[in-house]
């Protein structure tokens, strides 16, 4: 993400970033101090997502990598069950993708053909020094008297190669230029996207005369639809829909859907365990017949035989009786095995 | 005459993990837990509901990767000899817990319920699951309808030729194995992209499902919400979620599967017995992992877990569906006072919350299909197609696009820690369509590799690798699985144009990704987009 977009959260969310990154923090911390320190951890470990908002003349302040990416495609040629392949970094094309995350963000992904990367490096005296940007326009807002759709532009920095554009309104047409700005100031543009479309976020406003249905109703039926939390407004709907499956992660593999019942809490708490088996073993001749408690069991093909029982508290009699194979012998043992299990006092 | 319907759809999938090069796949426990938890607990009700004269409707969707799984001999023959080991380790358990009746009461209910597993895949149904799903279909129980050949997500594909040979190979695959084309479809994840429709009526599906937003966001505004279908302007229906019929069963604070006197799922003997005991049916590297045995109740938020008392859990999987039939009921009856025809509500689930995580799932089912077909005349089961036939009017409108993941939209599957797998994705659905169409009829070790390059193309776009990536457990698999079949692909694409076909290699992915041993790589060309569409109308 964008330190920037830092700036712009609550501490809630702040606090919640924090969590999900596994950042530590302190209950005492102020907003301005999360954001330090989330600023440092981003800047840390996602440089390789960054983009920098274009403010002219300023220098590139959130690019301590600025290694030029290997752009060789390294798939290796191995058997597979030696290892897992490389994938390339680069498919060698000059081309930018858009897709859509939800109604509030876009996301963009892009590649340069090497040629073109060295041509511009020429023009501008190294690769890491060519402005390069995004121009996302808003095809469905045209710019009021000059014509063509409104447009913002983002500075891309040299090590990243994707990035997730927040567009403020939902249900819009989007498109992206991937471009440089040249020496003259202008913006060049090397690819252009796919169209996408954002979702709405809210009820429809057209409403068809032949499927007509009273207000009232309707706001009824949309409340029903989500079950009794909805509110009448759309804001709320969209709230309830965002908060609704924090614990049904909706499907996936076997693995991954979180039990109904809710992991075992995790707070921290020492433990103890302890159990007792018991063996209870011994042998005889193979074709005896023999019962341990008066229940029958299998002897090995030698004549052995092996039983493990969990031992709970208490005294356990336990006879065990063999009888010779023609009927004519046999021998009792019994054995008597008890369990007292005492706990201290917890310290 | 009844006031309204319940449209009760599970959805049943695994990603296809299958790894004949090695011994034991820990991940391939998925498949033969699911098929002792779930699938045949699920049949076992659905049989005898069946055979009691209950008449039901029910729809289900079966994705072509878990319905190849069923009928892989490999998995097939593995299975038996997992269920197999279970039943040693539940006899086993039979004289350790000799001393401790509750327990021992629970190790015979194992026993038997192995035993019955076993009995039920090898005896009844000669080892493919396929079969008892047919057959209920064939009885005309179930409306059995298809998913995207490996589950890939919609909305984040590029080109819609990838789309197309999602919906080509399943309507395929689920025609040969039922013997007749599905009805519908369950998009991957609920994930709907506009304009995805025309390509699912190109194939004669008559209806999808959205999630609950899905629909209400559509444009018109859809007068019934999501108590009735919508036509898209493409004249396939679509249906939308029900969510506080979902609420009730998935919620973790709220749904049934959290009662205290439901077994945990957390209390595995794999983990709480003696190491040497249970090292024989744990991970041949000795990593202690699930075994399906499990002693304890949910019991409340405590670690001091209680024994579990099957006898008390079945009595709640009864109240619980009357519960559920009551609100149905309740909320129908509302719904049919203020709308001006019959309303469906439509609750769908994942198939692997039955009897998997909510052990008591398969009971609570058979609870309510009873109750629902005895006790009451307000609701009935319907599917989405007997719903199409009593109301063949409907609104027209585009629903928007949505997926049932966290938040409704695309960003599970896009997101900090899976979206590096798109550029890759894009890259080779549009190699395999150059392919496609520089080689119009490749045949020999050519058209081998072809074939080979769609399915690695297809493997690789299974949404669960991206979901994996996101929910941060077995993630190395899930990440090792998106590059093997990429890098296959990539491989496979250089062969081919470099006119140098490695066959041993080739031989080798054959073996090992064999998803789909019928499919014709051609589907991924751009211009036979028109041609699916006309056979289909030279067909009806």
């Amino acid at each position: 993400m964008n330190p920037d977009e830092l700036e712009k959260m609550s501490k809630k969310e702040l606090l919640s970033l924090a969590q999900e990154k596994k950042v530590k923090t302190q209950p005492t911390m102020t907003r301005e101090e999360l954001v330090e320190k989330l600023r440092t951890v981003i800047l840390q470990t996602e440089t390789s997502r960054f983009v920098q908002e274009k403010t002219a003349g300023s220098p590139d302040q959130f690019a301590p990598f600025p290694a030029i990416v290997d752009k060789q495609a390294v798939v290796k040629e191995k058997r597979l069950e030696q290892g897992e392949f490389e994938l390339p970094l680069s498919y060698n094309e000059t081309a930018v993708v858009l897709l859509v995350r939800d109604p509030y963000w876009i996301y963009a992904y892009w590649d340069f053909h090497p040629k073109l990367q060295e041509e511009l490096a020429q023009v501008f005296h190294g690769w890491e020094k060519v402005p390069l940007a995004l121009r996302v326009y808003n095809l469905s807002r045209s710019k009021s008297g000059a014509g063509g759709p409104e447009h913002f532009d983002l500075s891309v920095n040299h090590v990243t190669n994707n990035w997730y554009i927040n567009v403020e309104e939902p249900g819009r047409e989007y498109q992206v230029e991937l471009g440089y700005y040249a020496l003259d100031g202008n913006f060049r543009a090397l690819a252009s996207s796919n169209r996408v479309a954002t979702p709405q976020d809210r009820i429809s406003d057209v409403i068809d005369e032949q499927w007509m249905i009273i207000e009232e109703d309707f706001r009824r039926l949309y409340r029903l639809a989500g079950g009794a939390g909805w509110g009448d407004s759309s804001v709320e709907l969209v709230e309830s829909l965002l908060k609704r499956l924090e614990r049904e992660a909706g499907s996936g593999a076997i693995s991954s859907i979180s039990s109904p019942a809710g992991a075992p809490p995790r707070e921290r708490r020492f433990w103890l365990v302890l159990d007792t088996e018991l063996i209870v073993y011994g042998a005889t001749e193979p074709d005896a017949a023999l019962t341990v408690q008066g229940r029958p069991v299998k002897l090995r093909p030698d004549g052995t035989f092996t039983l493990r029982m969990a031992l709970p508290d208490g005294t356990q009699t336990i006879p065990v009786s063999a009888q010779s194979g023609d009927g004519k012998d046999s021998i009792t043992i019994t054995t008597n095995v008890s369990r007292n299990t005492h706990k201290g006092e917890e310290v | 005459m009844e006031q309204g319907y319940l449209a009760l759809v599970l959805h049943a999938h695994l990603p296809y993990i299958r790894h004949p090069e090695h011994e034991k796949f820990l991940e391939e426990d998925w498949f033969y837990e699911a098929v002792t938890e779930t699938y045949i607990p699920l049949l076992k009700v659905l049989e005898k509901l069946a055979e009691d004269g209950v008449k039901y409707r029910l729809t289900i969707s079966l994705t072509p990767t878990l319905l190849s799984m069923f009928s892989d001999p490999l998995l097939q023959n593995r299975y038996v000899s997992h269920i197999e080991k279970l039943i040693e380790l539940a006899d086993k358990e039979l004289t350790r817990t000799r001393w401790l009746p509750e327990f021992h009461d629970l190790a015979r209910m194992y026993r038997d319920m192995f035993a019955y597993a076993r009995w039920f895949f090898v005896d009844k149904y000669h080892k493919n699951l396929v079969t008892p799903f047919r057959r209920l279909q064939d009885e005309g129980f179930l409306d059995i309808i298809t998913c995207g050949a490996t589950h890939g997500y919609f909305p984040l594909m590029l080109q819609r030729e990838g789309v197309r040979a999602q919906i080509h190979y399943a309507t395929e695959y689920h025609t040969r194995l039922f013997g007749r084309p599905p009805q519908g479809i369950w998009l991957p994840e609920c994930g709907y992209n506009p304009g995805d429709d025309e390509i699912i009526r190109g194939y004669g599906l008559r209806f999808f499902f959205t999630d609950a937003h899905g629909i209400l966001h559509a444009s018109p505004r859809p007068k019934y919400g999501v108590f009735a279908p919508i036509y898209c302007p493409s004249g396939v229906a679509a249906f939308g979620r029900d969510l506080e019929s979902s609420k009730q069963v998935w919620s973790a604070r709220e749904g049934y599967p959290g009662d205290y006197d439901y077994r945990e799922f957390y209390r595995d003997i794999g983990y709480d017995l003696e190491y040497d005991y249970i090292r024989p049916y744990i991970h041949p590297n000795g990593l202690r992992i699930n075994t399906g045995i499990k002693y304890y109740r949910v019991t409340g938020p405590t670690h001091e877990k209680q024994p579990y008392i099957p006898a008390r859990a079945v009595e709640k999987a009864a109240v619980h569906a009357g519960n559920f039939m009551f609100n149905r009921s309740k909320q129908i009856e509302y719904l049919a006072s203020i709308l001006d025809r019959r309303p469906v509500v439509v609750s769908p689930y994942d198939a692997e919350l039955f009897g998997h995580w909510w052990f008591e799932g398969p009971q609570w089912l058979d609870y309510l299909i009873r109750k629902i077909y005895y006790d009451q005349k307000i609701i009935k089961l319907i599917t989405p197609g007997d719903y199409l036939e009593i109301y063949p009017k409907n609104q027209v409108s585009l629903p928007s696009l949505s997926s049932w993941g966290y938040k409704g939209f695309n960003e599970v599957w896009l997101e900090g820690s899976n979206d590096w797998i798109y550029r890759h994705l894009h890259q080779i659905t549009r190699r395999m369509t150059d392919l496609a169409e520089r080689f119009p009829s490749a045949s020999g070790v050519l058209q081998r590799a072809l074939n080979q390059a769609a399915r690695e193309v297809l493997l690789a776009q299974s949404s669960d690798w991206a979901f994996i990536m996101k929910t941060g457990t077995m993630v190395q698999y899930a990440v090792k699985r998106t590059k093997d079949h990429i890098g296959r692909f990539l491989r496979l694409y250089d062969e081919i144009t470099g006119n140098r076909i490695n066959e041993e290699f080739l031989n080798d992915l054959e073996q090992k990704d064999n998803i789909f041993p019928e499919l014709d790589y051609r589907v991924y060309a751009s211009h036979q987009a028109g041609q699916a569409e006309k056979n289909i109308a030279v067909a009806q």
